[in-house]
């Protein structure tokens, strides 16, 4: 069921052991689950649907607590109510989410960062099309500074060459140094920025 | 109609409790007049200005075209029909319900104030239900709103009866615009809008309803400028922020026993509460709120010092139409909003029912939703100490 050849170093960001979830009376999504993501590397989660990705990087986040196993997020139990836990940690979750009102040169200044090259229209959200939206979410995520990237599913809604952006941001993101952890179903973006990969 | 027994039959207390109170001006008419006007001589053409207040707010009411709504399902697979017979029909629904509370609120009115001329109201009623059956039956124009505005101002001007007569033929003359069909898209709009305040008013969840944001352009460099931005997006509220400003002036003239605390306290929070949906969003959505890096602490602080310059203007644009100043009623009201939409999200959990007054209510719950209002209660409370008639 588990992938868990994981390795273990001093430099760990994610850590997680044993962890499992249980969904109803006796269902295990996932259980014994041993995780080590130091920086600058990647973990790919990958697996059907209903599987366990989106679950487990709820667990990383501090959106679910698993029902046995403990994690470590940037050294210290994940609690996503906590602001400086949500200072190290960049995610794109299913409930990510865009202010429709605003333009995405307005996202930025929210997060108080230099707007990167994007070339998306500087309209309303509500006006960008689903891959648009999708990107300016991604580059939100990778915009906002963060030791830790968790990122769920990234490729859906992005075309060909997004995906190929993608995977360069993923890149660049290990190479400062972050600690990434992606659920995806793309087999290429799994392979190209991969450093393990846990199948569940 | 089996379906309305049911719920008759489940609700007969509160309906019972309901009507008995909205009977009281039939029968109590002059234990009314002394709650509410005391010594007071009433002001002559008080009755016909809490006319035009109440048909300013049908008009409003009816121009938000709640009734251009349709089921995306029926849409896909049930389209072959007359689909407008539908939106005519939930628009003559609409029309009925408000005009009814409307000729209520003229006969309660009359009965405890005195009768107004009787051929002017009729005039102006008509005139007014015209005019929204006609605009509501077309795509929004901003300029509609003069009709609901010049209402309520010939209402809080306490106009005389050569100028009513004059504003209820130009309404009628300005229901010219003919029918223009709904397109599809609007029909969804409609049909997601109604079933957000289903769900919200199923579990009394008034927050889902503040009016969602259009664009506005301001850099959002800092929080204040972030709750600024929230406000202004909120623009859409602004006619009923106005109604409510030529609405409370008249209230007073024509209650003058009730403390000018109450209305300005009261004023201030429901014209105000719609412009913290910025606030509401951010504090609600988790996805959004990590766009926003600073506290909620400094979110709130922004919020607060914004919607009480909202607050500011509101009231001085009510002094200046002869409601008293209450100037602790303007950081009272803003700090009750803001206590309202960053109220925790319902627990439907907590509490058990208890009986209050014959009604059951789940005791948890109606303390979670009076979280801001209580803020607002108690203040107004101390300050209509200081205000008093």
């Amino acid at each position: 069921m588990l992938g868990r050849d994981v390795g273990r170093g001093v430099d760990e960001i994610i850590s997680g052991t044993g962890v499992g979830v249980l969904v109803g009376d006796e269902r295990w999504l996932f259980r014994d689950l041993d995780l080590a993501v130091p920086a600058g590397s990647c973990l790919a989660l990958t697996g059907d649907n209903g599987s366990g990705k989106s679950t487990l990087l709820r667990c990383l986040y501090g959106l679910q607590d698993p029902t046995e196993g403990a994690v470590a997020v940037a050294g210290r139990p994940p609690d996503e109510s906590d602001a400086d836990f949500r200072r190290e940690v960049s995610v794109l979750l299913d409930d990510s989410a865009l202010f429709d009102e605003f333009t995405p040169t307005q996202h930025f200044d929210l997060l108080g960062v230099v707007e990167p090259e994007h070339g998306l229209p500087d309209v309303p959200a509500r006006g960008l099309s689903a891959g648009q939206r999708r990107r300016l979410l991604l580059l939100g995520a990778f915009t906002k500074p963060h030791r830790v990237l968790l990122l769920d599913e990234p490729e859906r809604a992005v075309d060909a060459t997004g995906r190929t952006w993608l995977a360069g941001m993923i890149t660049e993101a290990k190479a400062a140094g972050a600690a990434v952890v992606v659920a995806s179903h793309f087999p290429p973006l799994v392979t190209a920025v991969a450093d393990q990969v846990i199948h569940l | 109609m089996k379906r309305w027994l049911t719920w008759l039959s489940d609700s007969s207390l509160t309906v019972l409790v309901v009507l008995g109170l909205l009977s009281l001006p039939f029968y109590k008419a002059e234990d009314l007049r002394q709650k509410f006007v005391g010594a007071h001589a009433v002001e002559p053409g008080a009755t016909m200005a809490l006319l035009l207040l109440t048909l300013a707010a049908a008009v409003l009411s009816v121009l938000r075209r709640d009734h251009v709504r349709a089921n995306p399902a029926q849409l896909t697979w049930d389209d072959h029909g007359d689909r407008d017979r539908k939106i005519r029909g939930g628009l003559w629904v609409a029309l009925l319900v408000r005009f009814v509370a409307v000729g209520y609120v003229a006969v309660s009115a009359g009965l405890i104030l005195g009768w107004p001329d009787l051929p002017l109201a009729a005039a102006l009623t008509a005139s007014s239900a015209l005019f929204a059956f006609r605009w509501a039956n077309r795509p929004y124009a901003w300029f509609e709103l003069a009709a609901p505005l010049a209402l309520a101002l010939s209402g809080v001007l306490f106009v005389g009866p050569v100028v009513l007569w004059v504003l209820a033929a130009a309404l009628a003359v300005a229901s010219f615009p003919r029918r223009r069909r709904v397109k599809r898209i609007e029909l969804v709009r409609g049909w997601n809008a109604r079933i957000l305040r289903s769900v919200s008013a199923a579990f009394g969840d008034v927050l889902a309803l503040l009016p969602p944001g259009r664009p506005v352009r301001l850099r959002l460099t800092d929080p204040f400028r972030f709750a600024l931005a929230g406000v202004l997006a909120r623009r859409s509220a602004l006619p009923l922020a106005v109604l409510l400003a030529l609405a409370v002036p008249v209230l007073r003239h024509v209650f003058p026993v009730v403390s000018p605390a109450w209305w300005a306290g009261l004023g201030a929070y429901l014209a105000v509460l719609p412009f913290a949906g910025g606030l509401a969003e951010v504090i609600r959505t988790a996805g959004l709120r990590r766009w926003v890096s600073p506290t909620t602490k400094t979110l709130k602080f922004a919020a607060l010092v914004v919607l009480t310059v909202a607050a500011a203007l509101w009231t001085a644009a009510t002094a200046l139409l002869g409601l008293p100043f209450v100037p602790l009623a303007v950081p009272l009201a803003a700090w009750a909003v803001v206590r309202t939409v960053t109220r925790p999200d319902v627990d439907y959990t907590a509490g058990a029912s208890v009986d209050v007054g014959g009604l059951y209510s789940p005791v948890g719950l109606v303390v979670q939703l009076l979280r801001g209002p209580d803020l607002l209660l108690l203040g107004v409370l101390v300050l209509s100490y200081f205000h008093s008639s």
